[in-house]
């Protein structure tokens, strides 16, 4: 059974690609630098003795081709998950940003894992397979900061909702992770008033729940921060600065 | 400049002795690696387990390595192993020990990485039977931001390799490794202990000792008790009874220092050091233990460095003659005697190996001596690198925070021609650490 991991030269993307290798499951790297995913798949193939295939792709990129994906799957076990720890944020996400820097947002955190989901959810239907789609606790609400970023998110989510709809009936298990702060490369330079979980732990609890459906936060405790900011009134929400 | 992936972060020497804020990234792909524009001064940083400041300094920008940890080529024929720089030695020890293979030259912490083993060529249990880490390193990729990815080994770019060995850092950063394994002969090691009254005797045993681990520890309180202790002897052997799988909670140079003052002091380190000879008395002669805990003694036991707290410590590593070293210990420790210096513990191990760079190598015997922090501390490690100097000593730059570059130019056999050759191979000294500050290598 193989599994493509989309995003996954860093961060929890690679944490769930050593997770998977571990149990041994086959793999698809994808991201952008071959350099990245080359090196990764020779450690996954060494330490755990599965297949790794690396894969360069840019998702920033309209139409879409998923053929060096797919030329990979060729090789591979049938295709049982599709997990898409990608996402981009910036420095520069405050309304009012540049066109491209919102396209990019957009497309990397919402149009490219949607195309995705599309594309692979025949086959993933046929195998039972597993879709999982990676949110942020951003998107509880709209603020200044990460505008875009949040937007792709909360789109993300209802797209999710969508597809878990959709699929009701079929074997498909479908979740997406509302995750709160990271110790990645995306969170790395940032002062945040919470700690931040290891890629690894919530890695495993992707693994450990890859076959149930639904929405579900990681790690758990920011179900309460989340909520608070929701209800909090607009009078009192419009005053914080974070 | 490195938008997004940069923070500012305080480094402190893993002894506790010095702190300073700057620039710090942890790079996960290779574009991380090369972004900063080409002018950055950087220095490249392992697990920060070195007791001097190596692995930082002032306006330089960190670059931590502990993402490029990944395997990239194994070649079960030759027992050769290709990895990324920031492999950790506990995790190199797992994946070779189930394939019946392992790495003979192992410092003592776990999470100390292959690349700072390079940089600091650095040395295990035996130097005397496996030599200094880098003997073990077949080839290297060396990143410098003006010079790009650089492949070097003793046959090719000799002199990049010979400078990267044991150059701290200064030629670049390694990216990858390929190192030699060696067969692992059996998978317990059978530990022996001796209880001897002083630092000539425990010399005699090592010098005549054929063990595949060879060190000696010995209380070094000024007093009678002076040079009582113990002198470890490990062989290979056949385990029949089932051991532990080594555990270990991480300790880093922040969780190293969290008690607010030292614990030690002149009286808690007698009370410390006589408890340990009289354990050693009580305790069987011979354990059997795992060939981890055997290698790293100091994951599992880490309240000697902890009791230093945030005050620290000071230690001193140097390499001394065979035809000195019985000297220089009586000389010791009349000094030590003479100045109430602030002593608490001493190792020896026998050496022999190749001098490289600015390591620390070749043959004779390495004294090892730590200290707790007061008043008469600075003192005594004046009067040391004297005794060093008129020894021949050569001084371990990793392990001692605060050489003097007057004390390292006479004691650091290799420096002249090292920063001859880095002021060739980079006129601008892109890679800056405190260390390279501090030696004049600007
Ligand atoms: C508890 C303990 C026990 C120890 N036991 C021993 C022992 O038995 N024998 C011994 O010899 N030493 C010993 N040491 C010292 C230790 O092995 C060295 O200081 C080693 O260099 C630390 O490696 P690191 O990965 O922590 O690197 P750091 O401390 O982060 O860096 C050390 C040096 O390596 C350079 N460096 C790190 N990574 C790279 C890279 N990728 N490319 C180029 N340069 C790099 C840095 O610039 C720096 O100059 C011990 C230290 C501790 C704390
Ligand atoms: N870190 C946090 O605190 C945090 C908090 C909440 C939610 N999240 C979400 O959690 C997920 C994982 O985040 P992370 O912290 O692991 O991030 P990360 O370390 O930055 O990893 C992001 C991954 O996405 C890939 N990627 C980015 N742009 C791409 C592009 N244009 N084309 C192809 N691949 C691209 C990256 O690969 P390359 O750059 O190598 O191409 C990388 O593999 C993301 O969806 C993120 O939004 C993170």
């Amino acid at each position: 059974m193989t599994y493509i991991v989309v995003g996954g030269s860093s961060g929890l993307g690679r944490a769930l690609a050593e997770r998977f290798a571990a149990a041994g499951c086959e793999l698809i790297i994808v991201s952008r630098d071959i350099r990245d995913t080359a090196p990764l798949a020779a450690h996954l193939a060494i330490k755990y003795e599965v297949k790794v295939s690396p894969v360069a792709m840019e998702m920033n990129s309209s139409p879409l081709s998923l053929d060096a994906i797919d030329e990979a799957l060729d090789d591979h076990s049938p295709l049982k998950g599709l997990l898409m720890p990608i996402g981009i944020n910036s420095d520069d996400d405050v309304v009012g940003l540049g066109a491209a820097t919102l396209l990019r947002i957009s497309r990397i955190n919402y149009l490219s894992p949607c195309q995705l989901i599309n594309h692979y959810l025949p086959a993933l239907e046929q195998s039972s397979g597993v879709i999982v789609g990676f949110s942020s606790v951003a998107t509880a609400r709209g603020r200044g900061k990460n505008a875009a970023y949040a937007a792709a998110k909360s789109a993300l989510e209802s797209y999710f909702e969508s597809l878990a709809h959709h699929t009701a009936d079929t074997g498909l298990s479908c979740q997406h992770y509302i995750l709160g702060y990271l110790d990645t490369n995306l969170a790395f330079a940032q002062d945040l008033p919470f700690p931040k979980a290891s890629p690894e732990r919530v890695a495993d609890v992707v693994y450990a729940r890859r076959f149930s459906s639904g929405r579900q936060f990681c790690p758990r405790p920011w179900y309460i921060p989340y909520r608070v900011v929701q209800l909090l009134p607009w009078s009192i929400f419009k005053r914080l600065a974070f | 400049m490195t938008h997004g992936i940069v923070r500012k972060t305080c480094f402190t020497t893993f002894d506790g002795t010095l702190s300073l804020s700057t620039t710090h990234q942890r790079p996960d792909r290779f574009s991380h690696l090369e972004l900063p524009d080409t002018t950055t001064h950087r220095i490249p940083r392992g697990g920060g387990y070195s007791y001097s400041a190596s692995s930082f300094g002032e306006s330089s920008l960190v670059q931590e390595m502990t993402c490029f940890n990944r395997f990239l080529e194994f070649n079960p024929q030759q027992a050769t192993l290709k990895l990324e720089a920031g492999v950790s030695l506990i995790d190199l020890m797992e994946w070779a020990l189930p394939r019946k293979l392992y790495f003979p030259v192992l410092p003592g912490y776990p999470l100390i990485t292959v690349g700072g083993c390079v940089a600091a060529d650095v040395h295990g249990k035996n130097p005397y039977i496996d030599g200094t880490f880098a003997d073990w390193v077949n080839q290297l990729t060396v990143f410098h931001p003006q010079k790009g990815y650089q492949s070097c080994s003793r046959e090719v770019n000799p002199n990049l390799f010979a400078m990267t060995c044991g150059g701290f850092g200064l030629t670049g950063i390694i990216t990858d490794i390929t190192l030699q394994l060696a067969e692992l002969p059996s998978p317990a090691i059978a530990l022996s202990r001796k209880s001897v009254h002083g630092l000539e005797e425990a010399q005699f045993e090592l010098a005549s000792s054929n063990a595949d681990i060879a060190y000696s520890w010995h209380d070094a309180t000024a007093g009678a008790n002076f040079g009582a202790g113990i002198v470890y002897a490990g062989h290979w052997t056949e385990s029949t009874q089932q051991l532990k799988p080594m555990r270990f909670r991480p300790m880093t140079a922040s969780t190293r220092a969290k008690l607010p003052l030292s614990a030690w002091n002149r009286v808690s380190a007698r009370i410390a050091n006589s408890a340990v000879l009289l354990h050693n008395r009580l305790k069987n002669d011979v354990s059997v233990t795992g060939v981890l805990d055997a290698c790293f003694p100091f994951a599992s036991n880490v309240y000697f460095h902890k009791l230093f707290g945030k005050t620290g410590l000071r230690e001193s590593q140097f390499l001394v003659s065979e035809e000195n070293v019985g000297q220089c210990t009586q000389a010791l420790k009349e000094l030590i005697c003479e100045t109430s210096a602030p002593t608490m513990m001493l190792s020896l191990k026998r050496f022999k190996g190749t001098q490289k760079s600015l390591s620390m190598s070749g043959t004779g015997y390495l004294v090892a001596i730590d200290c707790y922090r007061n008043a008469r501390t600075e003192v005594f490690f004046q009067r040391l690198d004297q005794l060093i100097v008129e020894m021949g000593g050569q001084i371990n730059l990793s392990k001692d925070s605060r050489v003097p570059p007057e004390i390292a130019a006479l004691t650091v056999s290799g420096i002249t021609d090292f920063k001859n050759n880095l002021f060739e191979y980079d006129p601008q000294r892109i890679m800056r650490s405190e260390l390279s500050a501090r030696l004049g290598l600007l």
